[in-house]
């Protein structure tokens, strides 16, 4: 069953999965994507390997179910600690906010929260993302 | 008064180079499948946002970097897709300083990045605060 904008109310929240990144797998994001010194070892995640694996669960969890898309962008990134191989994250997403489209009667955006805690299930990762879902065929407006 | 825009370099991206990062990173079938992305709400296959992201960053660390004495991630505050990357599509990087750095090396100062097209439109902005290269 296709999900639309209309599954996805303001307050609805979601747990989106889980990762552990090992060493290898943080190396070689650094390698291709943010060579800093500091990161090629695979000791500690770029900023942004957090953020993309984030967005790959949220894709995964939800937008392969759903009339998806895309997105618009995203914004108030915090990052309060750092992620270090062998960590355990777990994603989760909250709407924040769910508008219809005036010009785009075929779509609706939802603002969402998306977080990782890790397993002391303290915040090492927050950003807000706006996201576009296609319509329940039939919807009343 | 926004000062002149530093660029960071270029990339090209192919069906290739989109399909492969959106099987590992954003399987929509826009990013992943030629055929059914014909159908779908962007009339084509185009690169996930994110890949437009990692390679704005990956130009600007290359371009931060040599003359770098420690981390170079800039802070972001809001990054926005305003229009969809294509197959083919050659993408340029650029480092907006939105206020003159401080004298002394390693300052960061708030900036716009920005990617663009071929035919120089902005495809993606990034804002927030980092150190400027060179």
């Amino acid at each position: 069953m296709t999900l639309y904008f209309e599954d996805f109310p303001a307050g609805e929240e979601l747990e989106i999965g889980e990762r552990t990144f090992t060493r290898d797998e943080l190396a070689r994001f650094a390698r291709d994507w943010d060579p800093q010194p500091h990161l090629l070892d695979g000791e500690r995640a770029s900023d942004w390997q957090v953020f993309c694996t984030w967005g790959l669960l949220y894709v995964a969890a939800v937008h392969l179910k759903a009339a998806s898309q895309g997105g618009a962008g995203v914004s108030d990134f915090r990052f309060p600690k750092p992620v270090r191989a062998g960590d355990r994250l777990r994603g989760r997403v909250r709407v924040l906010e769910a508008r219809a489209s005036s010009t785009k009667p075929e779509r609706g955006t939802l603002v969402v929260e998306g977080v990782f805690v890790d397993g002391a299930d303290e915040l090492v990762f927050a950003h807000r993302s706006v996201v576009f879902f296609g319509r329940r065929p039939g919807h009343v407006r | 008064v926004a000062e002149e825009a530093i660029e960071l370099g270029e990339w090209s991206v192919d069906v290739d180079d989109m399909v492969a990062f959106g099987r590992e990173w954003d399987q929509l079938e826009f990013h992943v499948d030629p055929v059914r992305a014909a159908s779908g709400p962007y009339g084509g296959l185009i690169a996930s946002g994110r890949q437009s992201f990692l390679i704005w960053m990956r130009l600007y660390v290359d371009a931060v970097l040599p003359g770098a004495d420690g981390p170079v991630s800039p802070q972001l505050a809001e990054v926005r897709w305003l229009l969809p990357v294509r197959p083919g599509d050659r993408l340029r990087a650029a480092f907006r300083p939105l206020e003159a750095a401080e004298p002394g090396r390693g300052g960061a100062v708030p900036f716009q990045g920005e990617l663009l097209n071929q035919k120089d439109e902005l495809v993606m902005t990034l804002d927030g605060r980092g150190v400027p290269p060179g």
